[in-house]
């Protein structure tokens, strides 16, 4: 009898047949998203534990004598937030005559200029400076501008505001106290708030993750590492530390990360402060967050490649944690993500098949649940940020403001290839600042201004 | 007419007979529905309980004598009846008998035969020039006794409606107690030409058993006694992780009372070289030297029957044994697979069917005798579940091959009385070895026996059993994806544990965070502690210092 029969593959080819490169790809994401995963956590509970301890303590350390501070803050076309930011900074309690306030108007073309002609006259007790530069001295982004106002300072410690900051009255004088107790503090960091949090549903979810991010990464890292980075507002940083390492680099976006490594190359620390507090406006539409984090993003992989080479480098102490934190997080993170994601996708289409079993449902969702109690702990530890609606906004961010990471990097990485490959100037891309009404500020600054 | 012309003319004379060819439809051999079954059933127009269940009966039956029947009403079968030689009337209705039934007509044809099951209608006793007595009015209740295979007598407990004693049997088998009077259960009349079953409901094992004996009795031409069947020894529920151990040991108690047996294994389809394997195949490949046959069992399906995929499995499992030297005979299937078309080419692949219970035989039987038909005529080696009367599980019918099981989970003095019992009765037992087998499968792999060589895939097989050596280590060969893949599998209870645990710590935290909040914002009475002041310069100057003195207080 004679039939047709299907060939069924022998038993040996078929199990070789199992091992595909999507396999492979699929076993990469899951565990380097575990473990970046487990390492937040852990960098989480030790923020906490930090900051419990912090929270014991008012942050004050009485001095006697208070040395002299340049307060610099750094406005280009800032005329919408400027007069707010700097009517805060003059009502510091920190000694009116131990401190200055330089203003660095950079190649404006807004009212920049006029709102501080005014505020010279309204304030003349102030020692209150505005330095106005143009397209030539000025106009090459933030860090030029801080350059420029470091040369016209003349305090032994340096603070730095954006110019949509409006920090609390005792954030410089927690600041100073605490970077004067330790010689070997280069510099020391506060908190930034989101202002206008109630502004859209974007702002709402930068809130959140400017929160976590402080106390995972920056109270966390500090806790395990001593480990910091400059945020880029509410921080003071020594003179002579600035001096030693030749100013701001002209050439990163993130001047603030790139100084950071500087710092520990050199063998100083930073420390962080959350009770010094500053509230600063955070973009509230889509197109404006996404060109700021790209250019963050772009800042950070500048910083990582100039600074790759010290990885192996004894010399460099405890700043190489640093570069593998941001090894893991731009490449190792981003990578898995964009495979999970495809591998996602391809699979809901049919075009993908991956051979791996054993990880239920029930693991996917417990990742979830870590997620979320994990930002839960660290909105636990401010004030008004804990509820159910903050929950509800962690697990809508997780779909979608999360899901944003991904693109941001993907540009920065693009953008920071096509400026090597065609020798581009690195472009600052000026944030947009938007009037603020009382709703969007009074609820987020709980009643204080 | 020129070369190219003529050329011409022939090449389209050659592609016209091709496409004539071509054209020709292919021709499909469907089931043929005009022919006619073995034997038509008559049911009344209205059947009650007992009437469903004796038809459900006699179709289960006539399936396992692997006999094709048609169903029909009195009314419906007025205009086929000349089309039957053999008919069965269950519980039949005086008034519904078709005409040649009730005038005598059909009955007179030498070569019918006829059955009445329930109450005989006085029109057939007449017919056959019979006398009916009705023995009581009402219902009366009694015991019926018959004597099965290997001697076994069974009594059951009967009630009957109306019951006709018709007098005059040439040959009686069975009998029924009614207490003042006893009848025969059967009764044979005019050469067997008329067979009455005295029976209203023939639901139990008991009327399944009585049915097969007696319609076997009833069609049988000769003097002598009908052929008898195998009832085999079947040892089920034998998994690749069974401990071999246990396996040779019953193995060889089957072997040490002379009893012919058959080995019920689960497929395995991946890894058929792991340890494990290959020494439950040594016990197997033992037993099938001594005698001992190997069946194959059909994968458990759970989300559907998919016909390549059966038979896809059904190839894998089955080469998983051949490697090791182990050469199942048959395939045992559910009863349900019967009917179902997506089973059709795996039914069709072996020609030794072992038939297991499902639970569904007596639901399926009826709904579909078109593919009930279908899969008798296809001519496999059927061994169907044995029908048993009491706990023994020994079979009570040898009308036609039956397998009695006997799980290995059983305890070890169960599976021992079992066969004791078994090779001590009279049940007719014979090795699956001694009738031929063939078996298709894909990949042209393929497996004859014809009694005496065993040909696997062109070569010829040998069934000694010589001791394979191997070494203490087996070497699992895992590559690191492999390992990776298999504590992934183990890493998900791992990472849940892990999971637990870190939103528990989270929690905590949380409280105590909560706590300080708490604390720090609504308890009045809360004190923070202030660090030593540092003797950075001698000279005091702390103007703004007392103001904010006021907001801050020691702790104790």
């Amino acid at each position: 009898m004679c039939r047709m029969r299907k060939t069924t593959k022998n038993l040996k080819e078929r199990r070789i047949d199992h091992v595909s490169v999507w396999d492979i790809l699929s076993i990469y994401a899951i565990i380097a998203i575990w473990a970046m995963m487990l390492l937040n956590v852990t960098l989480s509970v030790g923020g906490c534990v930090y900051t419990l301890h912090m929270n014991r303590s008012s942050g004050h350390t009485r001095l006697k004598k208070y040395p002299f501070v340049s307060v610099l803050v750094p406005a280009h076309n800032e005329g919408i937030v400027l007069r707010r930011t700097v009517e805060s900074l003059l009502h510091f309690d920190y000694p009116k005559d131990k401190y200055e306030i330089i203003v660095i108007n950079d190649n404006s073309s807004d009212n920049t200029w006029d709102i501080m002609r005014e505020l010279e006259s309204i304030y003349p007790e102030h020692r209150l400076i505005c330095i106005s530069t143009d397209k030539v001295v000025g106009g090459n982004g933030k860090s030029n501008a801080l350059n420029i106002g470091l040369s016209a300072s003349k305090g032994e410690i340096i603070a730095i505001y954006d110019a949509d900051n409006t920090p609390e009255k005792d954030a410089l004088r927690l600041l100073v106290e605490n970077l004067v107790t330790d010689d070997r503090l280069a510099a020391v960091i506060g908190k930034f708030r989101t202002r206008n949090r109630n502004a859209s549903l974007l702002t709402r979810f930068v809130n959140i993750e400017t929160l976590a991010h402080q106390y995972t990464n920056q109270a966390g890292r500090y806790f395990f590492f001593r480990l910091c980075t400059i945020p880029g507002t509410n921080y003071v940083i020594r003179r002579s530390i600035l001096e030693a390492v030749g100013g701001w680099d002209v050439k990163a976006l993130s001047e603030d990360t790139e100084i950071s490594f500087r710092i520990y190359r050199m063998g100083y620390y930073i420390r962080q402060l959350p009770q010094a507090v500053t509230w600063e406006q955070e973009p509230q539409y889509l197109k404006q967050w996404f060109k700021q984090r790209v250019r963050w993003a772009r800042g950070n992989l500048y910083v990582m490649v100039k600074n790759f080479k010290y990885t192996f480098d004894p010399a460099a102490g405890k700043m190489r944690f640093d570069i593998i934190y941001y090894v893991l997080t731009y490449f190792i993170m981003f990578s898995s993500l964009i495979i999970s994601d495809v591998i996602f996708v391809g699979g809901l289409l049919g075009l993908i098949h991956v051979h791996i079993s054993g990880f239920s449902s029930v693991l996917w969702g417990m990742a979830i649940l870590v997620f979320v109690f994990n930002v839960m702990l660290t909105l636990s530890m401010e004030k008004n940020e804990f509820s159910l609606l903050s929950m509800g906004l962690v697990i809508l961010m997780l779909f979608t403001y999360a899901k944003l990471w991904v693109a941001v990097v993907a540009k920065a990485v693009w953008d920071t290839a096509m400026d090597k490959l065609f020798h581009r100037k690195v472009k600052w891309d000026k944030t947009v600042r938007y009037a603020e009404t009382a709703g969007s500020t009074a609820a987020a600054y709980g009643g204080k201004k | 007419m020129s070369s190219a012309t003529r050329y011409k003319r022939i090449l389209l004379i050659v592609l016209s007979i091709l496409a004539l060819c071509l054209s020709q439809p292919t021709r499909v051999f469907a089931a043929d529905n005009t022919e006619t079954a073995d034997f038509l059933v008559i049911i009344p127009d209205v059947l009650d309980n007992a009437s469903k269940n004796t038809l459900h009966s006699v179709l289960a039956e006539l399936t396992c004598l692997q006999k094709t029947a048609d169903v029909q009403s009195g009314e419906e079968a007025k205009t086929s009846l000349s089309s039957y030689s053999d008919i069965i009337l269950i519980t039949p209705v005086e008034d519904e008998l078709p005409d040649a039934l009730a005038d005598g007509s059909w009955e007179k044809k030498q070569d019918h035969q006829l059955m009445v099951i329930g109450r005989m209608p006085d029109a057939i006793a007449a017919a056959f020039g019979l006398e009916t007595k009705q023995i009581s009015d009402g219902g009366i209740s009694g015991t019926a006794s018959c004597t099965f295979a290997a001697n076994q007598i069974v009594q059951q407990s009967i009630s009957l409606t109306t019951p006709v004693y018709c007098p005059g049997a040439e040959e009686t088998n069975g009998s029924i107690d009614l207490g003042e009077i006893t009848l025969p259960l059967c009764s044979f009349y005019s050469n067997k030409r008329l067979a009455y079953i005295c029976l209203d409901d023939c639901a139990s094992n008991f009327g399944r058993m009585l049915l097969a004996d007696q319609i076997t009795d009833w069609q049988w031409p000769y003097e002598n006694a009908p052929n008898q069947y195998t009832g085999y020894i079947v040892l089920t529920d034998i998994y690749p992780f069974t401990d071999p151990e246990r396996l040779l040991t019953y193995v060889q108690y089957l072997i040490d009372n002379n009893a012919a047996f058959v080995l019920d294994v689960m497929p395995l389809y991946e890894h058929a070289n792991y340890p494990a394997y290959t020494q439950l195949c040594e016990v197997l490949r033992y037993a099938q030297s001594e005698g001992g046959a190997v069946i194959l069992h059909a994968p458990v399906v759970q989300n559907g029957l998919e016909s390549d995929e059966l038979m896809e499995n059904v190839t894998e499992a089955f080469t998983s044994l051949t490697d090791q030297g182990v050469y199942p005979l048959a395939l045992d299937v559910p009863e349900s697979w019967i009917l179902k078309p997506e089973a059709g080419d795996l039914l069709r692949s072996f020609r030794t069917l072992f038939i297991t219970e499902d639970g569904t035989f007596d639901t399926l039987i009826g709904s579909d005798t078109k593919a009930l038909s279908s899969f008798i005529r296809n001519g496999n080696q059927l061994v169907f579940p044995s029908l048993t009367a009491n706990d023994s599980g020994l079979t009570y019918v040898d009308c036609y091959a039956t397998a009695m099981r006997i799980s290995i989970d059983d305890s070890e003095e169960e599976i021992h009385s079992f066969i004791d019992i078994a090779v001590n009765s009279d049940i007719p037992m014979q090795s699956l070895w001694n009738i031929s087998m063939a078996l298709y499968l894909n990949d042209g792999i393929y497996a004859t026996y014809d009694g005496s060589t065993l040909i696997v895939n062109g070569e010829k097989k040998l069934l000694n059993y010589t001791p394979s050596e191997t070494n203490g280590d087996f070497d699992y060969q895992r590559t690191i994806y492999y390992r990776a893949i298999a504590n992934l599998k183990g890493t998900n209870r791992i990472l849940i544990t892990i999971s637990l645990i870190v939103i528990i710590l989270f929690c905590v935290l949380i409280i105590r965070s909560r706590r300080q909040m708490h604390r720090i914002f609504l308890e009045k009475n809360f004190i923070r502690y202030n660090d030593e002041p540092t003797e950075t310069d001698p000279t005091p100057d702390v103007p703004n210092a007392e103001n904010n003195e006021k907001s801050e207080r020691k702790e104790n």
